[in-house]
């Protein structure tokens, strides 16, 4: 006689959901509502924060007014269909950048594995640690960002969520390694099923967050790149 | 009470111990399925939506939560390779009784590696196509094959045989993979 396994699995998370303790809604409300006010407080000091990196000695403001040191940091909003930023950091004197990336080979329709190292320099005692894996980021040769991972989860701002162990602390005068797939399709945009990106050549950049620990500090969003990024058929692979 | 707070309401009223259960099936413990739930849903509503109804809100949250859930397993194991001491989650915490009927089936997923069980929770929970799994996951199409083959013969290894799923478009394309490569 053979499982159903579709039978099986429904009875498991019917029986296991019926039996949890539950949780309300006021709580998880409560943290929707601050992370929209640390989303709409990012977005209105991105401007202010590009010119304190210059005045506070080469030290980035993060909106809960700790400080964070010169970053190789996006001068703007990192978005779907939108141009990618500039990149940012005082030449020559940041501390803190995403470096020496290897790309895997990069197939129509699947993913490109990325290796990097995050350079940190000194995080001036602030205790901090690194948000889950590096956002992968793709450019178009017009400059304009087709694709990536999940790009939403950059600037979401979930340190108040974020265990520092469970993520792991980032210590200065270190270096980490960083690692990501990154899938070859256009933006996710609502609604839609996300669809390959065509073959050609892109630029890939990685972005990596760095969070203040149980939130001290904010985020800093550290950007490498760009890589080039050639994405191949795999009838091309073949000579066909 | 701000737009949008209406379905978050809803939606863990009507459709949070559906959605723990769902989580469940992939993390192994119930706290940490609430916890995963959780965070999907901050994750979902943490940017304004505007017209989400509540079937559509369900979806987007269930996708957080398989996101979540794959993000957390990477870097843990990110960590735990440059961390070595720090603790590892117990693969599976212990049910509450109600349960107990369905260790069999929950014991043996988690014994599947991360990718292989969500693979295994979409196809055969969520009835997906091997297209849409590939694509939720950002995997090609052959790796999500591979990945649903080593689950259903670990699986059957555990469990005894396993059915064919009776229905999704490509259900016996599915399990003729599987049968394939065995």
């Amino acid at each position: 006689m053979s499982i159903d396994l579709h039978t099986a699995l429904h009875d498991a998370a019917r029986t296991t959901g019926a039996a949890a303790p539950g949780f309300g809604a006021r709580p998880v409300l409560g943290r929707i509502h601050r992370r929209r006010q640390r989303r709409a407080a990012a977005q209105g000091t991105v401007g202010a924060v590009a010119v304190g990196a210059v005045t506070l000695g080469f030290l980035q403001a993060s909106d809960d007014g700790e400080v964070w040191p010169a970053a190789a940091s996006p001068e703007g909003e990192i978005a779907c269909g939108e141009p990618m930023p500039a990149v940012a950091a005082p030449e020559g004197l940041e501390t803190v950048h995403v470096d020496d990336a290897t790309l895997g080979p990069a197939i129509f329709a699947g993913s490109v594995h990325v290796t990097a190292s995050l350079v940190v320099g000194d995080l001036e005692g602030l205790p901090a640690h690194l948000r889950p894996e590096p956002v992968g980021i793709i450019v178009d040769r017009d400059g304009t960002v087709v694709g990536g991972t999940e790009l939403d989860r950059l600037g979401e701002g979930a340190t108040d969520t974020v265990d520092a162990l469970e993520y792991g602390p980032v210590a200065g005068g270190t270096s980490v390694d960083l690692s990501a797939d990154v899938g070859l399709n256009r933006c996710d945009v609502a609604g839609t099923t996300p669809q390959p990106l065509h073959g050609g050549t892109y630029s890939l950049y990685l972005a990596q967050v760095i969070g203040g620990v149980d939130g001290a500090g904010g985020e800093l969003t550290v950007v490498g790149g760009p890589w080039p990024l050639t994405i191949v058929t795999e009838a091309s692979m073949r000579g066909d | 009470m701000a737009a949008g707070d209406e379905v978050v309401e809803q939606l863990i009223e009507q459709r949070g111990r559906a959605l723990t259960g769902y989580a469940y099936l992939l993390c192994g413990d119930v706290h940490d399925a609430e916890d995963l739930v959780q965070d999907a849903l901050v994750k979902t509503f943490g940017r304004r939506r505007a017209g989400l109804r509540l079937d559509s809100a369900e979806a987007y949250v269930r996708r957080a939560v398989l996101t979540l859930y794959l993000d957390r397993w990477r870097t843990r194991k990110r960590w735990s390779l440059r961390w070595p001491v720090a603790a590892e989650p117990a693969e599976v915490a212990s049910p509450e009784s109600a349960v107990a009927e369905h260790l069999d089936v929950v014991a043996a997923l988690a014994q599947l590696p991360p990718q292989q069980r969500a693979c295994t929770v979409l196809r055969f929970y969520d009835d997906l196509p091997v297209a849409e799994i590939a694509d939720q996951l950002g995997l090609g199409v052959g790796t999500v094959k591979r990945y649903l083959s080593l689950a259903t013969h670990r699986l059957e290894g555990l469990l005894g045989p396993i059915a064919a799923p009776t229905d999704g478009p490509d259900a016996d394309t599915c399990l003729e993979t599987v049968l394939e490569t065995r």
